[in-house]
Order: C-alpha cells, then sequence, then structure tokens
C-alpha cells in the first residue's frame, strides 16, 4: 500500500541554528543570520526531499511561537506576556488586541526583520505550503477579545491570504475542532487548498458531520481519526508523536493502518504526518522519525 | 524583638567567568570557578543581611532540571527543545527503570556549609516537576513515572541528611522541594501530592518546603496543601501585584490569594509557614522597603500570626544582574525591619 509524508508546523532548530540566533541576539554572530536560516532551510529541504516527505511545510525556523510573526503582518495585535503553551513547559508571547485588527504589511514586500515574517523567503521562493494558526485559537489565547475581533481576525486573515497566495494553507488548531470552525476557516478561500490540524481536538468526531471540500482535515485524537478521514479529499493520518522521542515502529503504522484502512478516501493512499509540532521534540529525534522508512 | 526569617529561594545569576565556560571546564577546574562565586555570593548574602541564604545561588548548578537528571540512571539526553523564543533547555528522555547513580547536591551542599555559618537551604527540583519535563518513554502513566522520581529524590535527602549529620549543625536540614510544573495539569493534583510525600517519606529531623511560582492555579493547589507532609509553602506573589504603596485590598492583590490558603487549612491541624514572595524576580524594579512592609503587613492581616510568615523573592533572581538581584535582596532586607516594627513591637 503506498504511503506518502508529510510535515507541519515547526520543526526544531539545529544546535547551529539555535546558537547562531543567540549570537546575533547578543549582536556577535560572524556573518549574516539571513544566510544562515536560509542555509538551515535549505537542508531541512533537501533532507525532506531525501526522506520521501510529499508535503514539507516551511520549517518555520524564524518563528519564535505559533504566534509571533503576526504581530508585524495585523495592526491592533500586540505581542504581550509569555504564556504556558496548554500544559507543556513551552511558552509563546500572548496576543494582545490593542485596536482594530487589520492586514497592513505584506510579508512578501517587507522581508527586514527575519523574525517578524512569517514567511521568510531568503531566495525569493514562491510559497507553497503557509502556516497559520487557527483563528479561533489566536483569538482564544489573546487578551481582550471585543465583540467585533473574530470578523476582523478573519478579514485580515482573508486579506493577507489573498495578497501571499499560497498552493497550500496549513491552519493549526490546538483547541477543539468543530463545525463553526471549519466554516469559518472555509470562508478565507478555496478550501481545497487548506488543511486544518488539530493535535488534540476532543469534538471532531460529535461535532463535524458533513462532507467538506478540505484538501486534509488531521486531528490528533484517535477516536476522531476515522470520522475526519471521511470528510476531507485527502487522507491524513497523524502518525508520528512529538511528545515522544522514541522512534515508531513499522508494527505500530501497520496496526494502525489495519483500523482504518476502510475509511480512507483513497485506499490505495494515504500520508503519515506529525501529531504536534517537531518542536517539542530534540532535533536529532524529530530527524530519525522523519528518516523512518517502515511502512510495509 | 521578635523577628521575620528572611530566607533566598534559588539560583542566582553567575559570574562570566563560570557561566561562559561552565560546560568546557574540567570537573575540577569548574569545582572551583563554582566555589569562588558560591563564596562570593555567600559574602554578598551576608552584606545583604539575609538570614538564610540557601545554597548560594546554585552555582554548581547549571539549571535544575538537567541537573538532577544527569545524575540519574536510566534518562538519555537526545538534545535541547524550546522553553520560549530561542531559549533552549535539555529535556531528558527516560528509557528506562530510574535509579539515582551518585549525589548531585553533596559537594555544593559541603562547600556551602564549610563557608557559611548562617542557615542554609537546600532547593532540589520536585519529582512531579521533573516528571512533566521529561519525555516518558519507558513507564505506562505519569503517576508511575513521578514515584520513580520521588524515590530518587527521596535517596538524595538521605546522603544530604548524612552530610548534614556529620557538620554537627544544630537544628533541622532544610530542604525546599521546587515544583514549578507542579500545578499546571489541572487534575493530577493527587499526583503532586503523593510524589511529593514520597520524596520525604521516613526522613526525620528535617524542615520541608516546597516551591511553586507563577501559577494560575493557587485555589487549587491550596486545596492539596492539607495533604502535603511539609512544615512550609515559599510562594511568588509580588509579580502579581501592583507597586501602589497600601495595605488595601486594591493596592496588594496579589496577595488576596492568601485567603484561599487560609481556607484551605481551616479545618486542617497541619499549621504550615508561608513563604512570602515579596520581590518581583522578573523586573529590575527596585520594590523600596515601604511596598515590601505593605505587602508584609497585609499578608500578615489574612494570616493573622506573625510566626506563620517568612520573608523571600518571589523566585531564584537569576534573570536579574548581581547588582540587581541584591539590590533588591537588601530592600528586601529593610523592608522587612519596617514591618517587624509595625507588627511586633
Amino acid at each position: 500500500m503506498k504511503y506518502d509524508k508529510a510535515i507541519f508546523g515547526i520543526y526544531p532548530r539545529s544546535e547551529n541554528l539555535r546558537v547562531s540566533i543567540g549570537r546575533h541576539e547578543r549582536g556577535k554572530l560572524d556573518g549574516s543570520i539571513r544566510d544562515i536560516i536560509a542555509d538551515e532551510k535549505r537542508k531541512f529541504y533537501d533532507f525532506a526531499r531525501k526522506s520521501n516527505v510529499r508535503i514539507a511545510g516551511d520549517p518555520l525556523f524564524n518563528w519564535h511561537d505559533i504566534y509571533r510573526p503576526l504581530f508585524s503582518l495585523f495592526s491592533g495585535l500586540e505581542q504581550g506576556e509569555l504564556h504556558r503553551y496548554k500544559e507543556t513547559n513551552t511558552f509563546y508571547r500572548k496576543p494582545k488586541i490593542v485596536g482594530t485588527i487589520e492586514f497592513v504589511n505584506d510579508p512578501l514586500k517587507s522581508q527586514r526583520d527575519e523574525f517578524a515574517t512569517p514567511v521568510y523567503l531568503p531566495d525569493g521562493n514562491k510559497i507553497e505550503n503557509f502556516f497559520l494558526p487557527s483563528p479561533k485559537c489566536l483569538l482564544a489565547d489573546s487578551e481582550n477579545v471585543k465583540s467585533d475581533s473574530k470578523v476582523n481576525l478573519l478579514n485580515a486573515y482573508r486579506d493577507l491570504l489573498e495578497s501571499v497566495k499560497p498552493k497550500t494553507t496549513v491552519f493549526y488548531e490546538h483547541y477543539d475542532l468543530d463545525e463553526a470552525l471549519l466554516n469559518d476557516i472555509a470562508s478565507l478561500g478555496d478550501s481545497s487548498t487548506f488543511i486544518v490540524v488539530t493535535p488534540e481536538s476532543n469534538t471532531a468526531g460529535k461535532n463535524i458531520n458533513k462532507e467538506s471540500n478540505f484538501k486534509g482535515i488531521v486531528s490528533g485524537n484517535p477516536e476522531d481519526l476515522e470520522k475526519n478521514l471521511t470528510i476531507s479529499k485527502e487522507s491524513f493520518i497523524p502518525f508520528w508523536n512529538c511528545k515522544k522521542t522514541s522512534i515508531e515502529s513499522k508494527a505500530q503504522v501497520n496496526n494502525l493502518l489495519d483500523r482504518i484502512k476502510n475509511k480512507l478516501a483513497d485506499s490505495n493512499k494515504y500520508t503519515i504526518c506529525n501529531t504536534d509540532f517537531f518542536d517539542f521534540l530534540p532535533r536529532d529525534i524529530a530527524d530519525k522519525k522523519i528518516a523512518f522508512d517502515g511502512v510495509a | 524583638m521578635e523577628k521575620f526569617i528572611t530566607q533566598e529561594i534559588g539560583s542566582l545569576r553567575k559570574p562570566e567567568y563560570l557561566s561562559t565556560r561552565f560546560h568546557k571546564f574540567s570537573e575540577s577546574e569548574r569545582s572551583e570557578k563554582a566555589g569562588k562565586a558560591a563564596k562570593e555570593m555567600i559574602e554578598r548574602f551576608q552584606e545583604a543581611g539575609i538570614d538564610n541564604l540557601g545554597i548560594a545561588g546554585e552555582m554548581f548548578r547549571w539549571e535544575m532540571y538537567e541537573h538532577l537528571a544527569k545524575y540519574i540512571d536510566g534518562i538519555k539526553f537526545y538534545g535541547h527543545v524550546r522553553s520560549f523564543d530561542n531559549r533552549y533547555y535539555l529535556k531528558g528522555s527516560v528509557a528506562s527503570d530510574l535509579n539515582l547513580r551518585e549525589s548531585p547536591h553533596s559537594e555544593e551542599f559541603e562547600f556551602v556549609l564549610n563557608n557559611t555559618t548562617k542557615d542554609v537551604k537546600v532547593p532540589i527540583t520536585g519529582p512531579y516537576t521533573m516528571m512533566d519535563w521529561s519525555f516518558n518513554d519507558h513507564y505506562e502513566k505519569r503517576d508511575e513515572l513521578a514515584m520513580a522520581f520521588a524515590r530518587a529524590i527521596n535517596a538524595e535527602i538521605k546522603n544530604l541528611k548524612k552530610i548534614w549529620q556529620r557538620s554537627g549543625r544544630s537544628g533541622p536540614l532544610q530542604i525546599q522541594i521546587d515544583e514549578p510544573a507542579g500545578t499546571t495539569h489541572k487534575n493530577e493534583a493527587h499526583i503532586l501530592t503523593d510524589s511529593v510525600n514520597e520524596s520525604i517519606k521516613g526522613i526525620s529531623d528535617c524542615e520541608f518546603t516546597i516551591h511553586v511560582c507563577y501559577t494560575s492555579g493557587y485555589p487549587e493547589f491550596f486545596k492539596s496543601v492539607p495533604d502535603l507532609r511539609l512544615h512550609g509553602l515559599n510562594l511568588e506573589f509580588a509579580n502579581r501585584d501592583s507597586d501602589a504603596p497600601g495595605v488595601n485590598e486594591n493596592s496588594r492583590k496579589g496577595y488576596i490569594f492568601l485567603k484561599n490558603y487560609i481556607e484551605a487549612l481551616e479545618t486542617s491541624d497541619h499549621k504550615m509557614f508561608m513563604g512570602l514572595g515579596v520581590v518581583d524576580v522578573h523586573r529590575d524594579f527596585i520594590e523600596p522597603p515601604e511596598l515590601i512592609r505593605d505587602r508584609i503587613l497585609f499578608a500578615n492581616r489574612i494570616i493573622e500570626d506573625p510566626k506563620l510568615l517568612r520573608i523571600n523573592p518571589d523566585c531564584g533572581l537569576r534573570t536579574r544582574s548581581i547588582d540587581t538581584s541584591f539590590r533588591k535582596l537588601r530592600n528586601m532586607v529593610e523592608g522587612t525591619k519596617l514591618a517587624q516594627e509595625a507588627i511586633f513591637r
């Protein structure tokens, strides 16, 4: 049975990149951080290609957390205090709504600050797989949300996507997936180019009852997996556990496949992907998981 | 006149001669430089007038998780993971049964005991936090892993107790169990309680405290406090308080949670002292002594028993410069004296 691989979300920085960014922040880096990020991205894509990854999302090496670059794209949204990301030991800067949220800064035209753009394109590459936090979790994690915040944010996202025109967009939602969220995301453009990723949704199976036109809906919740496979065009199967360092075995894939094979959109094709950001793992372990090639 | 005990909580910033080469030194070089730094910190603590100087700013430790984990068999290290921004920590992966290989804190403890006659307190990263900050590739359940860490910590406290007894010092050995992750999972208070209790099981003649900080879960945490077999809590409050002077609820909003603490202990005979965080470790703002006094006076109104209060910073001051840290600590001592005059006069 044929399978593909996909990688979504923030990928761990290499030791070299981590140290280089630290030196850059202290003004002690010899050379350009832009060149180093560009080189690291090239290496990442080379590695992904060699590992037979069909969809390699931007590794987001310039993202300090899942909201940071948005502060420079939208007016009315500022960087707040550090907050714990769910129940992990990883922290993000809480978005703070300070006015009307509007798309004001085209990331393709402004590449001045490597750490303030969601699409850092050092080689002038075209955007293939664009990444955005879902509007639902962004608002849920923000301070000072007003009654018009959601409408304004959706409009800002729509304008952003219209400007960037990515081939595929991954929306990352770390709370529950539900039909209202999918409707909101579908309203942002051509949903056949959208993939929605939810690591730990608790409600997908209960709340989503119709066919959709999404390219993919990925849920890390095993109970929701079968349901989601039936309502998107392609079958993405969360497989690489980003909270454990053990490397997945051939037997684990085969067991998973036995359970869900009747639900696949195309019974001869499916794509394995990560359950959450690889950034929760050390880089070496993430690389080993990706290189895994144990499926029969 | 009666007085409040002032105490340090944890780590201070290391001098550059230690921090920049910490991992590059040979073991003997590192011990020598850490000892030099610890002596400098002891001197400054004494100048500042702190009663209990902790373990002299943790100069022998790089980071609270890694320091303990490296001495425990069963943990493998595969690399760093992000804490925030471009800050990373070495996160261990539990691959087999845990077993304390050798003592992580003995060298530091003996050094500090040999270099001061002041009271000391040894912070040890707690079992719940060790569990929560590790990858678990071995134990079936989180509580099993926490209890395995607890047994390793129990062995370490027994090591430290032998050193304490050999030193001939009077009074109990003071151990602070650090649990910054202790309240991060709402439904796991029982794991925190059971594993902390297991860490100290069967060890007498010690004074055990727990340090928790930067949580939104104080009310929930306080509910489990009566079940903890500890003598005190050292907690963060100043970070959530205002800088305005005064002893009313509006000015002292950071300390209102103490009411939940009192409610939780209302029906318990087990009284624990409260180490009150009065200095914010996340800002360079130097709290004036009068502000610190007001924080203590407000807390005392709620606690209603000054014998149950000790005074400390919110947390370790390692994110501040050494000079800023000691300016804050000097004011903490001055503010405490002002509060003593008002309460014990």
